[in-house]
């Protein structure tokens, strides 16, 4: 059993794995009112329109909060590992969930995070994240 | 202000980690032993409230013999939906839509496969496939776990405030001769040595995984009763947090739908929580009890831990919370079995771990992502 993968052809995230393997962070945007939206979803939260685009957005964010997984449950996925919920810079309503780089002694609310696109094979390139200070 | 129904009826099997039997055999012995604890007939179940992924209606009409179901529903909020239920059954009998409604629980949540295992029932499975599971986050210790963390951020929060969570459950279970933990207490020393699992959350903070089977009759209360006193539902509420299909993003990872849940049940009961004996909590795990305790307004926010580590929780404290050990100690039947702790301190039949007089006791549901409900009980006197 190897490690879960996301289905890159799900028309709801299609555009979102293309970015990534084109080394570019996308999130959804409502074409009518501006309001960005995440996780992708078919309506506008806030004026219903059904009307969005994706934009690429900057890949840096903040620690929101995180575990470190000791125990596993998932295949191919030997603990220890980091996993955080990074708050993106620009967009502070929208959160990713994603594996931190970085040892757990070292890890503290709202560290400054970038972006590591990390390809998997030729479809599914994911989105983790690294202290910012690495890599300046 | 209180509905006009009652629990007449509780059941339960055994809690262990290896049953022997399977889930419908489970819910089988349970379903009866509540029928013969409510005093009806088996045939007289008339309703039936199910648990998502779990025994259904038509298998208990099969396996039982019921030869008149008339109403059935079931209440997809994971582990708030057994309190959820409670309104559910109260709409039916009070309606007349069913006499006798059933509620059970029955799972072989040890022997059959751990939690990482089972097929999630978690709402919106496309977010969680895309987005989450890729990274290996996809048990519940490593999804609250960090709602546990932005708690210690805000308001601060020790090992030993969560570790009085886990102390008090265990003791109280080493009063409950049913609980899966029975015998084996776990003590502050204990649950310090506790190996990680999704820091913070270490052994002693998770809730058990347990085979067994509970199941609850509810009836109209002008119904007869073979007891003197009944275990009645006051009110019930149930609720969600913002952004309830994704914790991710929700705006602020404290909001848990039993706060609006809480709201509901208190201004429809017509009592608060000071006026509560005592409260089941659905302990998954231990920081959900500091978390919950506030959420519901039995304490003010931020003094949840320190209210735990102080012994207010404890039998003989000011607030006794799962007299029965609770998910943590007693066993994991999807906080059914809270509500029927609860019956059963109101019936006075706590045995050793009665707490006296106990006339107003509420309960609490967590389910998925925060979903939440809470119940009020109260003893009902029956007239001879």
């Amino acid at each position: 059993m190897s490690r879960p993968l996301p289905d890159v052809d799900d028309p709801e995230f299609a555009p979102f794995w293309s970015g990534t393997s084109a080394g570019e962070l996308r999130l959804v945007f409502c074409a009518r009112c501006d309001e960005v939206r995440w996780p992708p979803r078919p309506v506008c939260p806030r004026c219903r329109s059904f009307e969005l685009e994706w934009r690429a957005v900057d890949p840096r964010g903040h620690l929101h909060t995180w575990t470190v997984v000791e125990h596993q449950t998932t295949a191919d996925m030997p603990p220890p590992y980091v996993v955080g919920l990074v708050q993106i810079a620009d967009h502070p309503t929208v959160r990713l969930i994603g594996q931190i780089d970085a040892g757990a002694a070292s890890l503290v609310i709202d560290l400054p995070l970038t972006t590591r696109f990390d390809q998997v094979d030729e479809r599914v390139t994911l989105v983790n994240w690294v202290p910012s200070e690495v890599r300046s | 202000m209180t509905t006009g129904a009652v629990v007449i009826g509780i059941g339960q099997t055994d809690y262990t980690r290896r049953s022997g039997r399977s889930e419908a055999h489970l819910a089988f012995e349970a379903i009866l032993a509540a029928a013969r604890d409510a005093d009806i007939a088996v045939e007289d179940l008339d309703g039936i409230i199910s648990h998502p992924f779990s025994i259904s209606p038509e298998e208990i009409v099969s396996g039982l013999g019921l030869p008149g179901l008339r109403f059935s529903c079931t209440v997809h909020m994971g582990g708030a939906g057994a309190v959820a239920s409670l309104q559910h059954a109260v709409n039916a009998v009070e309606s007349g839509v069913a006499s006798n409604v059933l509620i059970v629980r029955a799972r072989n949540g040890a022997s059959g496969g751990r939690i990482n295992q089972r097929p999630s029932q978690q709402p919106a499975q496309h977010f969680r496939d895309q987005l989450e599971r890729p990274y290996g986050w996809n048990t519940p210790a490593q999804r609250y776990s960090m709602i546990c963390r932005r708690y210690q951020h805000e308001f601060g929060l020790t090992r030993e405030q969560l570790g009085a969570v886990a102390v008090s459950a265990s003791r109280h279970a080493q009063l409950n001769p049913g609980a899966q933990t029975y015998g084996r207490p776990v003590t502050m020393e204990t649950y310090l040595s506790g190996r990680t699992i999704a820091d913070p959350y270490t052994r002693f903070d998770c809730c058990l995984e347990t085979d067994g089977a509970c199941a609850i009759v509810v009836t109209r209360d002008d119904r007869p009763s073979p007891r003197r006193v009944d275990a009645r539902i006051v009110a019930v509420g149930e609720g969600r947090p913002p952004s309830p299909d994704d914790l991710t993003n929700r705006p602020d990872l404290l909001r848990i739908g039993l706060e609006p849940a809480a709201e509901l049940a208190w201004e429809r009961a017509g009592v608060g929580p000071d006026d509560m004996d005592a409260v089941m909590v659905y302990d998954c795990f231990t920081f959900e009890v500091i978390h919950q305790l506030e959420a519901a307004g039995f304490v003010a926010p931020g003094d949840g831990g320190r209210f735990c580590a102080s012994g207010g929780i404890d039998l003989g404290g000011r607030l006794p919370v799962n007299t029965h050990g609770g998910l943590l100690a007693d066993g994991h039947l999807s906080g059914l079995s809270h509500v029927i702790e609860a019956v059963r301190q109101l019936r006075g039949e706590g045995g050793a771990r009665q707490v006296p007089g106990a006339r107003l006791v509420g309960v609490t549901g967590w389910g998925d992502l925060g979903d939440g409900a809470l119940a009020v009980l109260d003893a009902m006197d029956r007239v001879a």
